[in-house]
Formats: C-alpha cells, structure tokens, sequence
C-alpha cells in the first residue's frame, strides 16, 4: 500500500510526546470519577432520602446519554457558568484561556463516577454483615469496624472492575481531541496538517494506543492475579 | 444561556428523521457481530492454529485502540485499500465506513463477552449432554449455546447500550445520524444555544437507550425463566 | 452476683414478638446451654447481650455493667462488647486477615497490646488448637472445622468474662463436630463463664452446668442437665427432646 512509512517513523516520537497528556488526562478523571464514586455511593448506602433517589434518577440519565454529548456539553456550558461565577469567592473569569483539559476531565469524571457508583455500592453489599457483626464481637468500634474490615474487603472486591472502568476511560480519552486538547489522536492529527499524511498519522496513534493498552492490561492482569488469593476468601464463603 | 428551551424543542423536530440513521449504525453491527463474534468465539476456544493466533491479534487491536482512532482508520484506510485493486470508494457515504469499523471493534468485543460465558459454563452440563448420546451440534444447540447466551447476556446488555452511544461518534467522519444531524443545526446557528441542540440529541439518544435496556431486560427475563421457577 | 444477668428481656421483629420477657442469670464460671427448636429466640436472645441485635427493652448486665436495652449509649454497649467474646455459626473470621491477624486484630486494634506480645498470645492459642501451623494461612484455605477453632481463640484471645458461642457446630460437616466439640471442652475446662446456643444435647449433659430449654421466646425451663434433659418437667420440653433424639436414631439407621 502507499505510505509514507518514513514520515511514519519519525511522526512516533512527536505523537508518543502527547502520551503524558492522555495518561494524565486517565488519571485525573479516573480520580475525580472515584470520589465521585465514592460521595455518591455513601448517599445511596445510607439510604438518605429523596438525595438517595435522586442520584439513582441522575446516574440513569448520565449512563443513558452519550459521553461524547456529555463532553461538548460541558465543553460548551462550562465556561457559561465560569463566567456566571466571575467574581464569586474572589475568582477572576478568563475568557482567553480555558482550560479544556479540566473541562474534560469534568465530563469524564461525571461520566465514569456515574459507572463506578454502581461498583461501590454493588463492592460494599459483596461483604457479608457478619464480618462487621465479627468485628464488634472483638470490640472495635463502627468506625473501626468500617475502615480495617469491611472496606479492605470491599476495595479488594472492586478491583477488577475497576480496572475494567479504567481500560474503558484510558481509551475513551481520545473523545477530549474533539474538544481540544492535544492528547494522542488530536497530536496525531495536527503532526500530519503540513504534508497530507493523515492515514499515516491515525496508524502511528492507533499502534500508540494498542502498545499502552496491552502493558496496562498485562498490568492489571498482573494486579488481579495476585490479589486473586485475597478476593477467593472474600467473596467465596 | 437560559432563553433557549424554545430552540430545544425546534429542533427536536428536526433531528427525529435521523434517529434511522442512528438505529441503522447500531442495528447493523449488532447483527454482523453475533455471527462473526461467535465465529471468532469457537476460533479463540479451539485449537491454537494459525486463525487462533490471527483472531486475537484482531481482537487484541480492536480492543486495544479507541474506537475514535478506528473510525478514522477505515475513513482514511480503507478507499487506499480498495485503490489496489482498482475499486474507487470515495463516493461511498461515512456512514458505511461508520458501520464498518464498528463491526469489527463490535465483534471483538461480542466474541469476549461470549468466551467468558462458555468458560463459565459448567463443563458437566456438557458432559451430560454426552451422556445421554448427543452428538457435538446436538450438545452445542441444546446445551453449550443457551447456556452462554444466559451467561453473557448482561455482558451483551452493557455492549450494546455502549454501542448504541457510541454512534454520537460517527458525526467526526461526517456521518449524519441524531448527532451529526445536531452538529450542523450548531453550525447553522453560528455558535449560538449549542446547549439546547445538544441537550435535544441528548434526549433522543437517552429515550433509544431506555428502549434498548426495555428489550434487552425482557430478553434477560426470558433467559431466566428456568431459574426462577426454582425458587 | 451473677456474671450475666437478663432482665425482662423483650423483642419484636416484623411484627412478632421474639422475645418475650426472659430472664436468665448467670453465675461465674457457668457453662449455660440454651435449647430449643429455631426460631424459638434463642440465637437472638444471646446477640442481645452484647447487642448485636439490641433489644427493644430489659436490661443487659455482664461483669457489674449493666446496660438498659430500650436507652443504650453507643460508648456503653462497647464497654459491654468487650466484656464478651463471641463465636458465630458461620465461624466470622475476617476474611481479609491471616488466622494470625484474625486473633491479634482484637489484641492490637482494641486493647492496644504490643504487637509481639498479641503473636506471642496467638500463638500460645493456637498450639492447644494444634493450629500453630495455620497461623499464615487465609480462612478460606482452612476447613470449617480449622476456622471454627481459629475462631473459639479469638475469642479467647481478649480474655473476656463471658464467651457466647451461637451454634458453633451447626454449619459443620458432621465429622468435623467432635474437633470442635472438644475445643469447647477443653475451654469450658478453663473455668471461663460461657453460654451456649447449640443442638448437641450430648455437650449439654457432659459439659452444661444449667441447661435451658426456650420455646416462643420465654424460658421454658431451666435446671441441671439431668433436671431439664433426663426429667423434663415440662410437655414441650419432652417434645423436643424426643424429636431431636428419633432424628439421631434416623441417622444410626
């Protein structure tokens, strides 16, 4: 086939450079999307109402509604509502330079915690109550109870799913070159606006992403052997 | 900002005779993927010959890339490879190579999911199956099958409704299904009230996936009926 | 004065009363077995003590501190859990913890003991199970009969006044009883106050100090192990007992 395969070679270090940006971009996210997780899981497990049945009515919209919608959503709302905040606690809107990786990573954070709430909330239940009964017999505390039982037990539950989510997001990053920032994909394109070269372009991405998706999964695989031991005596009783 | 809920129902209106389009992107993988899914299922499952080790490069790639980066692959790819052989398919509308990429990243997942389920079918069932003197097609179509599907069918669920979602991504190979279609009422407007355009895909897409969760829950109920008479 | 003593001990659970006014005194070093058919209250009378499963009212008093059940501050009732030990019928090991780690937790976390003298006591407990070999090892990698050991020394471990043992054997293959049964012995040997929710008359007769027998959620009656087990006074009682003993000769069959 027709390529320009030395344009090709030298085109892999240009777009490898923007591999901290999606890698952070990952990470952020992955972040933000686990304590949003978190926030909204405790809501739900200690049964607050209306707040409790609210979320549930939240997280089904935002599973129902494409990320890439989420993200131009955000991508356009959000500086409407920086610019509503101007002046709010002090903070100065700047119209000239927003920050579409944060924007991105909001989208992406809201997207993903929506996900992620089931896994906590589906991790927590996983223990079983005697372990938390076990653990008042021995005479700690709820408090203690909570954070060196039943949560270790529940965290450990979470990890293949999490790492599943986080394959999912790793990937999904790619969506933010739509919205301006320079991760893999939009590098990728922008490195090929000179000479044409754009299928070459997209194949030094696409291999990119395949090298980084395959040392994450073996990674994770990795992960998830290990604490395999671990999780046999959590879940299976 | 706040004054264009007007906007939101105009072009509701205006986007509905592309929800076909959307259904089309998403109906057509789904159908492609069950056979060459399963095909690439029974391949990974065998013995490790040449097409094994073909087959999961296959899925390894179309796994192991966004589907974004695929999409443009085949956009840009895919008229050099026809060239070739002498085929011209640049007329050809973005939407077939939507649908084409999308295959092929579908099948690869739908061939895990169902690897998953057929090793976690207990492996007696199958022996009971030869037990009782089934032959290999007799024990696949009676036993092996409507147990997988049992078993990866929340799996298919949660693929499919990625798969219905991910066709908001057609629009950047300028396909025109429900988003597209929002896309150019935006360019249309200048900029102005983007929210509410995408607010109204946004409602169109979320009430396609209520209805795909809807058959896909009574597919799960039908599954299950076996189990639940147990209890 | 008694060790454990119950006071008009009351409970309702979706809309039935499962208790129903008991009271039970304990004196110390008492082995006191409950009987009765399930659901009669008896597992749910003993979580009531150390509140596990609070009840609606009476009081709960363990080693001089007495507790009202209707009113229970949260810093009393674990005052009051640290005065019992317990071991549960599905064994309640910590899933996520070594044998070891299961028995220190409650050394180290709660009483605060330094983490050498915690092992050095673990161990200790674990050779009289001749489980010292074990200490490594994650519960799920032990019989029922090996973690329903670990879990009888857990309880040990913190030296309570009184340890509540809920059908320790029922969830057990029915080989693996006796090595249990006689952990339970050896425990009760020791001189430890204990009560016991269990099926096994046999361990009643030989091990029981009072024997009481709870239909309905009151005691029915209670008395020595030849009182209650050999001379029941009571018609229930002698139901009971007969069905529990035609279900053996089932088995011997």
């Amino acid at each position: 086939m027709n390529l320009n395969y030395a344009f090709m070679l030298e085109d892999i270090p240009v777009v490898l450079s923007a591999l901290p940006r999606t890698l952070g971009l990952t990470f952020c996210s992955l972040f933000f999307a686990i304590v949003t997780a978190v926030l909204f899981g405790i809501c739900i497990l200690k049964n607050i109402p209306v707040l409790k049945q609210f979320l549930i009515g939240l997280n089904t919209v935002i599973k129902g509604i494409p990320l890439m919608v989420q993200l131009l959503l955000c991508y356009y709302a959000i500086p409407y509502l920086l610019r509503a905040a101007d002046g709010f606690l002090g903070y100065v809107y700047n119209p000239k330079n927003p920050s579409y990786f944060a924007f991105a990573v909001v989208a992406f954070a809201i997207n993903y915690g929506a996900y992620m709430t089931d896994v906590v909330v589906s991790s927590y239940r996983a223990v079983e109550r005697g372990q938390l009964d076990a653990a008042y017999s021995v005479g700690m505390t709820a408090f203690q109870g909570m954070f060196r039982i039943v949560i270790p037990q529940a965290v450990v539950i979470s990890i293949p799913n999490l790492s599943n989510y986080f394959m999912w997001l790793l990937k999904a990053t790619s969506l933010a070159s739509v919205v301006n920032v320079f991760e893999i994909l939009a590098t990728a394109r922008m490195s090929t606006a000179n000479n044409y070269a754009i299928l070459e372009g997209y194949i030094v991405a696409a291999l990119i992403y395949w090298a980084v998706c395959v040392i994450f999964e073996k990674g994770l695989n990795c992960l998830n052997k290990k604490m395999s031991r671990y999780r046999n005596d959590i879940v299976v009783s | 900002m706040w004054q264009g809920h007007e906007l939101f129902l105009s072009s509701l209106p205006k986007l509905v005779p592309y929800i076909p389009v959307t259904l089309l992107c998403f109906l057509a993988p789904t159908a492609v993927s069950l056979v060459l899914g399963t095909l690439i299922c029974r391949i990974r499952v065998g013995r490790k010959n040449a097409l094994y080790y073909i087959t999961s490069l296959f899925v390894s790639f179309f796994r192991g890339t966004p589907g974004l980066v695929q999409i443009f692959l085949f956009f840009f790819g895919l008229p050099k490879v026809f060239e070739l052989f002498g085929v011209n398919i640049n007329g050809w509308d973005a939407v077939v190579f939507y649908i084409i990429a999308t295959c092929c990243n579908f099948s690869s997942f739908v061939s895990e999911a169902l690897r998953g389920a057929y090793e976690a079918v207990d492996k007696g069932q199958i022996e009971a199956g030869y037990s009782i003197g089934y032959t290999r097609f007799q024990c696949f179509y009676h036993v092996i099958a409507p147990q997988t599907l049992q078993i990866a069918l929340p799996n298919l669920k949660n693929l499919e409704i990625d798969l219905l979602k991910g066709v908001a991504t057609a629009y950047v190979i300028g396909a025109i299904d429900v988003m597209g279609a929002a896309q150019r009422i935006i360019s249309q407007h200048r900029g102005y009230g983007q929210i509410w355009i995408l607010l109204a895909a946004a409602a169109l897409y979320f009430v396609m996936n209520v209805v795909i969760e809807a058959v896909f829950n009574f597919l799960t109920y039908i599954c299950n009926r076996h189990e639940r008479v147990r209890i | 004065m008694p060790m454990v003593e119950l006071k008009q001990i009351k409970k309702r659970l979706g809309g039935e009363d499962v208790l129903n006014g008991v009271d039970l005194s304990v004196g110390e070093g008492d082995v006191v077995v409950i009987l009765g058919p399930s659901g009669s209250g008896k597992t749910t009378l003993l979580r009531t003590i150390n509140f596990l499963n609070p009840a609606d009212s009476g009081t709960v008093t363990v080693g001089g501190l007495t507790v009202d059940s209707a009113k229970h501050h949260h810093k009393e009732v674990l005052a009051l859990r640290r005065k019992t030990g317990m071991v549960f019928q599905n064994y309640g090991l910590f899933k996520n913890k070594t044998v070891l780690r299961n028995i220190t937790e409650g050394l180290t976390v709660v009483r605060k003991i330094k983490k050498e003298e915690a092992e050095k006591r673990a161990y200790e407990l674990l050779e009289k199970v001749n489980l010292a070999d074990k200490a490594g090892a994650y519960p799920a990698e032990l019989s029922g009969g090996q973690q329903q050991r670990v879990g009888i020394c857990r309880a040990l471990a913190l030296s309570p006044e009184v340890i509540l043992f809920d059908e320790p054997t029922s969830a057990l293959d029915p080989e693996l009883v006796g090595e249990v049964l006689k952990t339970m012995k050896a425990v009760a040997l020791t001189g430890i106050t204990m009560i016991v929710v269990t099926h096994e008359i046999s361990f009643a007769r030989e091990v029981a100090d009072k024997v009481v027998y709870m239909e309905g959620g009151v005691i029915v009656e209670e008395g020595t192990p030849r009182e209650v087990i050999d001379h029941p006074k009571d018609e229930r009682t002698l139901r009971f007992l007969r069905s529990i003993l035609e279900d053996s000769m089932d088995y011997m069959i």
